[in-house]
């Protein structure tokens, strides 16, 4: 399932200034969940995409897309 | 806060780990001084049979209540315990756990053709792992994630 989706948000978030932790933090997650989906191992909820997207500023489409 | 929920998620996953196989490996020692009728027990027996309800409960609510078991630290920090992602990993645990207990009843099926088994010995068997695989199997999820 996680491989069905790709992520850009490592470069979002980077590109944001952001560390995983400031990211979670921002969005009420653990680290390790920014890091999981960032590596593709876990597909986030339509919620958890939105509230990705919000914090980083940008679109859920341009921070995952199906390959 | 995220330094505060590492520590407390590790500390999570350590425990579940630990009790959880400590639970399996006991489970058998505590229940063998129970196999009399219960009007014969002993204090002592009600004491371990109290210990091992407490203990099974403990497990079980501690992998269900994500970070409810903390309930000191602030709602940012619950929270965070209990994330997307660990709701995700309790759910695979408990797939583990439904999957592994089928597992075992089919298993302790075909024994019994073969051999007689104790009711209360195929209750305590399927009850123990019942509530060890889950939490066991969480742990591993997590300690997985966390690249340790």
């Amino acid at each position: 399932m996680a491989s069905e989706l790709g992520t850009r948000l490592r470069e979002a978030r980077t590109e944001a200034g952001l560390t995983q932790a400031e990211l979670a933090e921002r969005i009420g997650v653990s680290r390790k969940t920014i890091n999981t989906v960032e590596n593709g191992v876990f597909v986030p909820s339509t919620t958890l995409a939105l509230k990705l997207a919000r914090a980083l500023k940008t679109s859920v489409e341009s921070l995952f897309f199906l390959p | 806060m995220t330094d505060r929920v590492e520590i407390l998620t590790r500390r999570r996953r350590v425990m579940l780990a630990i009790y959880g196989i400590m639970f399996l490996a006991f489970q058998s020692i505590v229940f063998t001084s129970l196999d009399a009728p219960v009007s014969d027990w002993r204090p002592v027996d009600w004491a371990k049979a109290a210990g091992f309800v407490g203990w099974s409960l403990t497990l079980i609510w501690v992998l269900a209540s994500g970070g409810l078991v903390f309930r000191g630290w602030s709602p940012d920090v619950r929270a965070a315990l209990n994330d997307e992602l660990t709701q995700a990993n309790r759910a695979f645990a408990y797939r583990v756990g439904y999957w592994t207990v089928l597992a075992v009843l089919m298993a302790l099926f075909v024994l019994s053709q073969f051999f007689a088994l104790e009711r209360s010995e195929v209750l305590r068997l399927t009850f123990a792992i019942a509530v060890a695989m889950p939490a066991c199997a969480f742990a591993g999820r997590e300690r997985k994630q966390s690249g340790e």
